[in-house]
């Protein structure tokens, strides 16, 4: 298995660690408080541990670029087509002239985050056929 | 709908690697500054080099890269129509 694909399933695997978190917590604690499970995603930040260069060996190479770059037009078209349905979503949620909370724009970053980096990760197993 | 094309590109990347006293494939990852993942990737067909990354093999080997990547001229003359 290779760097990236490493990278990859830690990240989906954060991304599904912080959502279950959010929704067992959803029944206990209420909205709000739930998404405290969203602080599950600060381990990202422990991917460059996965990108350490072993002696003499690389980790990255241009096959692994290339599928990167692939897994990003994937992910960003996904992301923008996730924001534009989440918009139209709020419109008929909230109604057209109704006003969105202040709580639901504060963790909106972290779910736009969550689904960009699930859809790059999805795309990058994909490309390098799961195993 | 068409089905997937195969790759054109065929080598002789595994034939050479037994010629050359049984080099593994981390070895030769290790020589052209890949990981072995991308040298399984090309000896299954499923990866095209980049030249460079062509000439960089071929040298590792000491051959000419027509020695070890082959193009499918029957592929051309389809794209050629």
């Amino acid at each position: 298995m290779s760097a990236m694909q490493k990278v990859a399933w830690f990240n989906l695997a954060v991304v599904l660690l912080s959502l279950g978190a959010v929704l067992s917590l959803l029944p206990i604690v209420g909205t709000q408080r739930a998404q405290a499970g969203l602080a599950i995603l600060g381990l990202f930040g422990l991917n460059p541990l996965f990108l350490r260069r072993k002696r003499g060996r690389a980790v990255f190479d241009e096959r692994d670029t290339l599928i990167q770059r692939r897994s990003v037009i994937v992910a960003y078209t996904i992301f923008w087509v996730a924001m534009f349905g989440v918009s139209g979503l709020a419109a008929l949620v909230y109604g057209l002239d109704g006003s969105v909370p202040v709580e639901v724009i504060l963790v909106f970053p972290a779910y736009a985050a969550m689904v960009l980096l699930a859809a790059m990760s999805v795309a990058t197993l994909v490309q390098y056929g799961w195993r | 709908m068409a089905g997937k094309r195969p790759n054109p590109l065929e080598n002789r990347i595994r034939r050479l690697r037994f010629d050359h006293g049984e080099m593994t494939q981390q070895q030769l990852a290790e020589r052209v500054g890949v990981t072995r993942q991308t040298i399984i990737a090309l000896e299954a067909g499923k990866y095209a080099p980049s030249l460079l990354l062509a000439f960089r093999i071929a040298r590792a080997f000491g051959v000419g890269v027509e020695d070890v990547f082959q193009y499918d001229d029957a592929d051309r003359e389809i794209a050629a129509g």
